[in-house]
């Protein structure tokens, strides 16, 4: 078993954020972390502009910005949470991220700190502090670059250049010292990490001081006794040790957490309950109300302000009140509500950028002025989406359709929320104005008329400029409506109503064009065919149907023109030599038509059409007829009852097909060969439940299909295959290309009450969409396909109580509910309140064995009161009929029969109680299986004859395990995942009773497991690594069939709490057998996919991976080995039996010659690398 | 400058009781003088940087980690606990009146002393090794 990882949603949630000037000197720059990668934006007049997205080799656990003297730009200090540290500059010439210095702080002794990494960087740029392992300290000395020039001329100031740094007149002796060792290379680090012993165990926080001579650090600790304390050190030049500091504080509260250093001296000591001035002299607090500071920036270069977020999500400004660099007061007042941060950071003019992992990030201004309406001085200038901390998700093909949309339990606190993933084919509003009513919308071009008037002086004059057929852009939108047709002129992006002199406008258009190299503009209503010229819109011919008889279809192609007159097909050529309208064939056939097309295949409606297709009612058949003679080539029945609604010729690739649509949401395509005139291998697809209009449109100089239904669909071809891409639109009525200097390659869409511009996105992407929950956080969700909706669990947090601080409060101040929501609207519709003390841990629909009709909710929990912990299984139906607590009953069957999924209200039939929490149910072949702690329950609802009721019974069917966290099913096995014991496989027997046949005897920590097929599981291991264990069916060693043999290894660096089968993208049209998908989502917000591939398709992988990792470098000097070997607390093993698709995928955005190397050794072309990854990521993306 | 700044600010706050003095005068260098509601950063495509040169550091000279163990390296150089109380910073103040020689000796009798101190105070296992 082979397994291809490739993330289509990278990581999300924001976890560090700093500015400086890192791509440029005269850059200002945001620099922000989410987990695996760093993003680069670039501040300018009009915003954040995105300048990277740079992958990074391992979780990034301390970003830093620092300057350096004698450096004009910054550099970039990253550390990884193993212990592998870079700093890297930006060359601004060769516009590439360089490593100045890399790499490994890990020692083989220690103990890792509890609290988190820390790293700080000294403000002068002299030292780099790492706080890894309990008691011990890693200095990184920091060198000068201009060492000869400072040695030279040592009285010579060279700070100049530092805007960021302090000016100091000891600057130059103490860079001096640093600067003894020098070697004269361009490392800016010294070639050894150095040790130093730390006294204090437990560090929560430290930080370097400003405006010190030596590098000087204040440490907030804690000691045996819970007691915080502050000491300082200074860092000894001489031989790197800690020197007792110039001051300390003892007791600084309890809830201290967090250092600030103040560039005025000194340090903010940050706690729950308030805020204290401290440098050794002079101590000023000032109290507020208890919240947990999570974040903070400092807003002027001389920390006169600071801004602190809290997780309430209340964005506060401190104001440290001076004179003649004394702090004499602090101020301290609330500003306004934003997401809850992980990092803040001050950009410029009152912008402040709010880096989040508990909701969306975002960009706000602080006015100075309070909004009365929302009691804040914040205003919200852009959201950036994040989904983490995904905690689970479900995986809902709504449609059966084979493409699958993710609902997510995403945020935490007040900033949850549900969100909607999907992949598909995005559309940018540009504009939008309310039309009510369009039946049919026209792009016209003319781009050298400015005069709508008649005036005869100018036909020359225009004439002889109608020169510009191939750059010509869509000037006007003819819009067609029941009974009148209106005409919008588009300049630049003013849209405004106009007129044609020669356009019928008292009816209704079916077709309206350009005839380019005529200058003409053609329309078709259903009683006549105009010809308009194109530069003074007057009528210069037309043709009439006869009086009783009424044009019913339309189809052009520049000159052609085919109409169908109830039975009749008429076909007309426009005279070029006169501007005429000649009719050159008309023709009955035996059924009313029900659609045509006559463009040409291989093109945009720019060459002579040979052909035209029809569909036909009654008969169901779509037949082809050659032009001019209309003599028909091919009658192909179509069968069924349902007519052809659309039909539409054209070549993808080379390769002709003819798509026929029909009135149920069914889609026919056919390959046509043109030398035999024969349509074949036949297909059917479905695209929705409504009928399907086909329309060709342009994106880019390719032609693509645009399927408007109820569920909208491009149609487009890559790689001589065909995709079927969903559109995020509803509604949709139109849709044509539109083309003009103010909407450049965009599409103008008609819903039945508006029309918009947009732009489409080239390739498809997940689109996210928000739900809010209330300030509630999802915690569980799953989808009751049966009653059309979803249930969730959530947890709400009653902020209010947290006033008077008092730690008994705080367990009464979570609540969890469970929530029915309805899965098209996500509206609620009803609720289900747990006791105090309980949580919802554990839900699934489920079906009992005898009771066939109904689904049932079942909710496991966890109840810990100050005096025990105890958990229950609560069994709901949702049915409109049935009371609280009534038990269900044959006349109840009938009810929820009846009203099944009308209202959905959630209602408790009973309840099971367990001794330990129930984290995991199961619906299992009829029962319900409880994981509760290291047990399994088996749990029946069934009819009692001696009651006459339904009774609800519940047995230990398994044990022996630590803790069960994860259950996971397939026919008669179950697989268990046990949080400290890997996995192992349940079989179902006779009895009832659940046998462990096999075991995986690593100890490892699972957090989420999946069975791959019968043989292969997969398992998401704690420390972000992925493990596959294989059932030996097949062997003749009886301990061997008992074990669970570990296959495969790999490190996703990810915190992966779910996993769920199912595939994002609708499978192409394909005889190829189906790759199985497992799709996953983390807490940092990445969701990726899991495919199972052969033998063969992973040697080529594992090559072009080898031959990848010699073009593409990890960012930092980080080895992208070292980086996706297995690695956990006990040991590391490279990586086995996977490949990283990060990396196969980055072979498509290389260039040529990049991909030649990177090929070198498989001896194939790129071309034929890049057609097999093609192959594949089309089942994940 | 700082006491002009603050005059501003408290003139300007009794004078509008909606308006919040500590937003005054935000730091501003041109940046977001123009924001584009239209065009947020939010929805534009980051691009993707793919690093095809050598990223190793120069002279592809990795920094080494200290090899000495921490433990080994304490005791050469006779560390002594260094663990601060309030009255540390004074005494160190006061001892500094006097010759180098005999602050020297300050600090060691001082350092004496916050052993003892530890010994009563902190039950930890490592410093109840270490003494």
């Amino acid at each position: 078993m082979y397994n291809f990882v490739s993330t289509v949603q990278k990581p999300t949630s924001v976890t560090h954020s700093v500015t400086g000037n890192f791509t440029g000197p005269n850059d200002k720059n945001l620099i922000i972390s989410k987990c695996t990668k760093i993003e680069i934006f670039l501040m300018d007049q009009d915003g954040l502009k995105p300048m990277f997205d740079v992958n990074i080799y391992g979780r990034i656990s301390v970003l830093k910005l620092f300057s350096v003297a004698g450096s004009k730009q910054d550099y970039l200090f990253i550390s990884t949470e193993s212990f592998k540290f870079c700093i890297l500059a930006y060359d601004y010439e060769k516009k590439e991220i360089i490593t100045k210095a890399s790499g490994n702080a890990e020692d083989t002794i220690g103990r890792p700190t509890e609290a988190g990494q820390l790293g700080i960087i000294d403000p002068d740029g002299r030292i780099v502090a790492l706080h890894l392992y309990e008691g011990l300290l890693k200095l990184i000395t920091l060198d000068n670059n201009n060492t000869p020039n400072k040695i030279n001329n040592n009285n010579n100031n060279n700070n100049n250049n530092n805007n960021n740094n302090n000016n100091n007149n000891n600057n130059n002796i103490n860079n001096n010292n640093f600067n003894i060792n020098n070697n004269n290379n361009n490392s800016p680090i010294q070639k050894n990490v150095n040790n130093v012993r730390l006294e204090e165990l437990q560090v929560l926080d430290m930080t370097f001081l400003y405006g010190c001579k030596v590098p000087t650090i204040a440490v907030l600790f804690k000691d045996t006794k819970d007691e915080k304390h502050i000491s300082t050190y200074e860092i000894s030049s001489k031989d790197t040790e800690l020197v007792v500091g110039p001051w300390s504080q003892s007791n600084v509260g309890v809830y201290s957490s967090l250092l600030v250093p103040v560039p005025l001296g000194g340090v903010l000591v940050v706690a729950d309950n308030g805020i204290t001035y401290l440098n050794g002299k002079v101590t000023r607090s000032v109290a507020v109300s208890y919240t947990k500071f999570l974040a903070f920036t400092r807003v002027d270069k001389d920390g006169s302000r600071f801004l602190f977020g809290d997780h309430f999500g209340r964005l506060s400004v401190l104001v440290l009140i001076h004179q003649q660099q004394k702090v004499m007061e602090l101020k301290f007042e609330q500003l306004g509500r934003i997401s809850i941060p992980s990092s803040i950071s001050y950009l410029d003019s009152g912008v402040v950028y709010i880096g989040s992992s508990s909701g969306d990030s975002q960009l706000i201004r602080l006015n100075t002025e309070k909004d009365q309406t929302t009691d804040s001085y914040v205003t919200y200038l852009e959201a950036f989406t994040n989904i983490g901390p995904v905690v689970d998700f479900c995986v809902v093909d709504a449609e059966k359709q084979g493409q699958a949309q993710i609902v997510t339990c995403s945020g935490t606190y007040r900033d949850g929320s549900l969100r909607i993933i999907r992949n598909g084919i995005g559309i940018a509003e540009q504009a939008s104005i309310e039309l009510e009513g369009i039946k049919g919308i026209f792009p016209i071009n003319n781009n050298n008329n400015n005069n709508n008037n008649n005036n005869n002086n100018n036909n020359n004059n225009n004439n002889n400029n109608s020169n510009g057929i191939t750059d010509s852009k869509d000037r006007y939108l003819i819009t067609s409506f029941i009974e009148c047709t209106k005409v919008l002129s588009f300049q630049g992006e003013e849209i405004e109503e106009t007129e044609f002199e020669g356009l019928e406008s008292n009816c209704s258009t079916l077709y309206c064009g350009t005839i380019d190299k005529l200058n003409l503009l053609i329309q078709i209503t259903n009683v006549s065919i105009n010809l308009i010229d194109s530069n003074t819109f007057k009528r210069v011919s037309q043709w009439n149907v006869e009086p009783s008889r009424r044009i019913n279809l339309v189809s052009t192609n520049q000159d052609q023109i085919v109409l169908s007159i109830d039975k009749s097909l008429l076909y007309f050529q426009i005279n070029s030599s006169n501007k005429s309208i000649q009719l050159v064939k008309e023709i009955e056939l035996p059924h009313e038509i029900s659609c045509i097309d006559i463009s040409p295949f291989d093109s945009f409606m720019d060459t002579k059409s040979q052909l035209v297709s029809v569909g036909l009612w009654n008969d169901i058949t779509l037949r082809i007829f050659k032009l001019p003679t209309l003599e028909e080539i091919w009658k192909e029945p179509l069968g069924g009852e349902i007519l052809p609604r659309s039909i539409l010729m054209i070549s993808f690739d080379s390769i002709d097909y003819i798509f026929c649509s029909l009135g149920d949401g069914h889609l026919f395509k056919f390959q046509f060969d043109f030398s035999s005139f024969k349509l074949f291998d036949k297909r059917k697809l479905t695209l929705g439940t409504q009928p399907i209009i086909l329309k060709k449109f342009k994106l880019k100089n390719t032609i693509n299909i645009f399927a408007i239904s109820d569920r909208p669909t491009v149609i487009y071809s890559h790689n001589k295959k065909l995709f079927y891409s969903v559109v995020n639109l509803k509604d949709v009525t139109n849709v044509t290309s539109f083309n003009s200097d103010g909407f450049p390659n965009s599409m103008a869409i008609a819903t039945t009450n508006s029309l918009t511009i947009g732009t489409i996105d080239e390739i498809q992407k997940l689109h996210i969409k928000t739900i809010p929950l209330n300030e509630e956080m999802g915690r569980r969700i799953v989808h009751l396909e049966d009653h059309s909706c979803y249930a969730v669990i959530t947890v709400k947090n009653n902020e209010g109580l947290l006033g008077g601080a008092q730690d008994l409060c705080e367990e009464d101040e979570e609540v969890s509910y469970i929530r029915i929501y309805n899965d098209q609207t996500f509206e609620l519709i009803s609720s289900y309140k747990l006791d105090p003390y309980e949580m919802g841990w554990s839900i699934t629909p489920c079906k009992f064995a005898g009771d066939d009709v109904n689904t049932y909710l079942a909710v496991g929990t966890s109840i810990n009161t100050p005096i025990k912990s105890s958990g229950r299984v609560l069994l709901f139906s949702l049915s409109s009929s049935s009371s609280s607590n009534d038990k269900d009953s044959l006349d109840n069957n009938n009810n929820n029969n009846n009203n099944s999924g009308a209202n959905g209200k959630l209602t408790l039939l009973e309840e099971i109680k367990f001794r330990s929490s129930v984290y995991f149910l199961l619906s299992f072949n009829g029962r319900l299986i409880a994981a509760v702690h290291k047990r399994l329950f088996s749990i029946r609802y069934t009819h009692s004859k001696e009651k006459n009721c339904k009774v609800i019974s519940s047995e230990s069917v398994h044990k022996g395990h630590t803790m069960i966290l994860k259950l996971a099913s397939r026919g008669h096995f179950i697989l268990v995942g046990d949080m400290m014991k890997s996995m192992s496989l349940l079989v179902e027997q006779s009895d009832g009773s659940l046998e462990q046949i096999a075991r995986n005897p690593q100890p490892i920590w699972i957090r989420s497991v999946a069975m791959i097929n019968d043989d292969y599981f997969i398992g998401a291991e704690a420390s972000n690594n992925f493990i596959v264990v294989k059932k030996n069916n097949d062997s003749t060693n009886e301990l061997e069939r008992e074990l669970l043999d570990s296959v495969g290894h790999y490190h996703i660096g990810e915190s992966i709490n779910s996993m769920r089968h199912g595939s994002l993208v609708r499978l192409p049209d394909s005889d190829q057998p189906i790759i199985p998908t497992i799709l996953y989502a983390s807490v940092n917000g990445s969701i990726g996919v899991v495919a199972s591939i052969s033998e063969e398709d992973f040697i080529f992988f594992s090559k072009l991976q080898k031959g990848l990792n010699q073009v593409v470098r990890g960012v930092g000097g980080f080895s992208h080995e070292t980086w996706r070997a297995f690695s956990n607390d006990h040991h590391t093993i490279d990586s086995k039996n996977f490949i990283d698709g990060d990396l196969i995928e980055t072979f498509l955005d290389l260039k040529y010659e990049s991909q030649l190397k990177a090929v070198a050794d498989l001896g194939i072309t790129p071309d034929d690398a890049f057609r097999r990854i093609e192959s594949l990521m089309q089942y994940i993306r | 400058m700082n006491e002009e700044n603050e005059l501003k600010t408290n003139t300007t706050t009794t004078n509008t009781t909606t308006t919040s003095s500590f937003l005054q005068f935000l730091p501003t260098s041109g940046s977001f003088s123009k924001y584009n509601v239209k065009k947020p950063a939010s929805t534009q495509t980051i691009p993707k940087y793919i690093a095809s040169h050598n990223t190793n550091p120069p002279n592809d000279e990795f920094v080494k980690n200290e090899e000495n163990n921490i433990l080994i390296r304490s005791l050469t150089k006779n560390s002594v606990n260094k663990r601060i109380n309030e009255q540390i910073p004074n005494a160190n103040r006061q001892q500094k009146k006097i010759d180098s020689n005999y602050n020297d000796d300050s600090d060691g009798d001082n350092d004496d002393q916050q052993v003892y101190s530890s010994e009563i105070d902190d039950f930890s296992p490592n410093k109840r090794s270490r003494s």
